[in-house]
């Protein structure tokens, strides 16, 4: 059972002011994919059609194997979905919600669930409109892990939670690809989480997908070139530079196709490099959000 | 497992709605024990039991389902291993099940209660009628609850709803029918009294299924 | 079995060199003896939150550095015989390297003139070492 968690091609899904455009990205067991884009940009819409609860206008959408959303309640036996706008019934307690859930997926595990609402510090007598936002946000993530499902849909998942709660959940989704039939995507405006621990990184912008691709490769791409540049001097093209900023002598070249022979093209003209230095995700995310909207714009 | 999804899902909105079902059960049969004493025949009792019949319907309609989808709880269920075909059915008929089961009682008790008390039999049709467009309104409502989370519409309904069950309650009172047999010792059932009743039990389940079978068909479910 | 591994945030270093200058310490002090069997990757990936790719990378650098052996089906293990002595000196010439490219840094030389340069030092160094051997012969 090679299949991929997912496989999405070609989807299209057409709003009034927003257009989710020729989207595909696949997924395999083992690996983590970060989501990441700006708010607006289709990721939740996006898996909000993995889940099923969205039909795209055209495409071919396949979750574990199984045509989504024809058969989505067969996908969904082995798929875990937590979004940050989810809600669980706030007059009932969280046991209600275990005991409850529970009966409805024969690989519950129940010792793991009694492990979690000791490590989330959860307690399983409180009624849900009584806790706070982050120990909602574990609760909710509390039901899905403890059934070990084989592909985790997070939508925001550590958004708006404190460090704590965030490192407590981090650790647990780690522990998830201890086993390498078991596949994570989720979408995060916490870039240092998803540089940290996502094997493959996706972008996605007014609803395209910028930039999908190995995480450690990605990042490696990218730099920032600081030069002095003489007044005379002109800075040569260069492929894969997404944005030159001069100000008098001082330049910064952002580029996404770094080779040490982009040294080489910058002094042959005349300009000097003073520093070439790495880029956090957070800052090749921004980069390439603006390039792209300029590139559209023009 | 299909079944036993959808059995499960209903299970646990019977469980929630509970309360709600059994108290309008317990005021609907104390309106029905006061009409028993009473000697006009809508007010005091009859219009306690319209009342616990409409606040049951709009209760069941807005907190266990539209509140659902505004509170984005459905979003949770539906993470579970259903279609969006299932969720609206399991809904529909946990509903219906919530709100006829007092319904039934409720009308039986009423139509018993007139056999045997001084209330002239003559009455049978006309609150035959009246129960019966209760539950006619109670489908509508559910529809128009399952189709969108405007505020506006439930308003719209519910206020439309309740002034057409007053104006249904007095055009029947002054119908010809119900002036000419209503005082009667037997219950006369005339052809426009028997259909108005049959429609108003077709007519809303047919209501109901129109809606569940656009309802499932849509592309955005959330 | 947890392994101790942590990776800083405020550390520019890409995350798998990190890595790799943790595990070559607990080889270098005899922590990890040689034989001792590495954790598997996606276990060091659990322990250490990091991605599971960033692991294999650093595995992959140990090998190339000959620190460690990957048997095929069994995982990976200390490499034997090794001269902790040199497994020290790898972490001494990634120093010196560094301080040599601060150095082109603040000369303005690129890259590739560091490279030719250390091509020229080299060179020299042989052309020497040769002169050397023939004098003595």
């Amino acid at each position: 059972m090679n299949e991929p968690a997912i496989d999405i091609v070609g989807v299209e899904k057409a709003y009034r002011f927003f257009h989710l455009s020729n989207i595909s990205l696949r997924l395999e067991p083992g690996q983590i994919m970060g989501f990441v884009g700006p708010n607006g940009a289709g990721k939740s819409t996006t898996i909000r059609i993995l889940m099923g609860m969205i039909r795209p206008d055209r495409g071919d959408v396949r979750v574990l194997g199984h045509q989504v959303p024809r058969d989505q309640a067969i996908a969904k036996r082995e798929v875990g979905y937590v979004s940050d706008d989810m809600r669980l019934y706030g007059s009932q307690t969280l046991a209600w919600h275990m005991d409850w859930v529970a009966p409805i997926y024969p690989g519950w595990d129940a010792a793991y669930a009694t492990a979690l609402l000791k490590r989330f510090h959860l307690h399983p007598a409180q009624t849900i409109k009584a806790l706070s936002h982050g120990e909602r946000v574990k609760a909710t993530l509390l039901l899905v892990l403890a059934r070990r499902p084989r592909l985790l849909l997070l939508d925001e998942p550590t958004t708006g939670l404190d460090p704590v709660a965030r490192h407590e959940i981090l650790a647990e989704l780690m522990d998830v690809v201890r086993d390498e039939r078991r596949a994570i995507l989720f979408s995060s405006h916490n870039t240092q989480d998803v540089e940290q621990i996502s094997d493959v990184i996706t972008f996605l912008d007014r609803g395209r997908i910028l930039e999908s691709s190995d995480t450690a490769t990605f990042i490696d791409r990218w730099r920032r070139v600081h030069l002095d540049v003489p007044a005379q001097v002109t800075l040569p093209d260069a492929a894969g530079v997404t944005e030159t900023q001069r100000n008098g002598r001082v330049a910064v070249v952002t580029t996404s196709a770094y080779t040490p022979d982009l040294d080489s093209v910058y002094t042959q003209a005349g300009a000097t490099v003073q520093d070439v230095q790495r880029m956090t995700l957070e800052e090749i995310f921004v980069a390439t959000v603006m390039h792209n909207r300029r590139e559209v714009a023009s | 497992m299909n079944r036993s999804i959808v059995r499960h899902l209903i299970l646990k909105d019977l469980h929630l709605m509970r309360w709600m079902s059994r108290s309008a059960l317990v005021g609907g049969l104390v309106a029905v024990g006061l009409m028993s004493v009473s000697p006009l025949p809508i007010a005091g009792g009859g219009v306690l039991l319209v009342c616990a019949l409409v606040v049951l319907n709009i209760f069941l309609v807005m907190h266990g389902v539209v509140q659902e989808r505004k509170d984005q709880v459905a979003v949770f269920v539906l993470s579970l291993p259903v279609s969006t075909t299932q969720y609206v059915a399991a809904k529909v008929v946990a509903n219906l099940i919530a709100f006829s089961v007092p319904w039934l009682v409720l009308t039986a008790a009423t139509l018993v209660m007139i056999d045997v008390s001084q209330m002239p039999n003559g009455f049978l049709p006309f609150w035959t009628a009246v129960l019966g467009y209760l539950f006619f309104y109670y489908c509508v409502l559910l529809g128009v609850g399952l189709m969108t989370t405007s505020s506006g519409w439930h308003a719209t309904a519910i206020i439309a709803g309740n002034i057409s069950v007053n104006f249904l309650i007095m055009a029947l009172f002054a119908s010809p029918s119900v002036q000419a047999y209503g005082a009667g010792d037997t219950a006369v059932w005339t052809t426009g009294m028997a259909a108005l009743v049959v429609a108003e039990i077709v007519g809303g389940i047919a209501v109901l299924a129109a809606v569940v079978m656009t309802h499932s068909r849509r592309r955005e479910f959330v | 079995m947890h392994s101790g591994m942590l990776i800083s945030q405020a550390d520019r270093r890409p995350m798998y060199v990190q890595l790799v200058g943790q595990i070559r310490h607990r080889i270098a002090t005899g922590d990890w003896p040689p034989g001792h069997e590495l954790p598997s990757i996606r276990a060091l990936a659990a322990d250490a939150h990091v991605s599971v790719i960033t692991v294999k990378r650093a595995y992959f650098d140990l090998e190339r550095e000959g620190l460690i052996v990957t048997r095929q089906g069994k995982g990976s293990f200390v490499a034997e015989g090794l001269d902790l002595g040199s497994v020290v000196q790898y972490g001494e010439l990634d120093a010196h390297l560094l301080a040599a490219a601060e150095i082109g840094r603040a000369l303005r030389l690129t890259t590739q003139d560091l490279e030719q340069r250390l091509r020229d030092v080299v060179a020299t160094r042989t052309a020497a070492a040769e002169k050397d051997g023939n004098d003595h012969e």
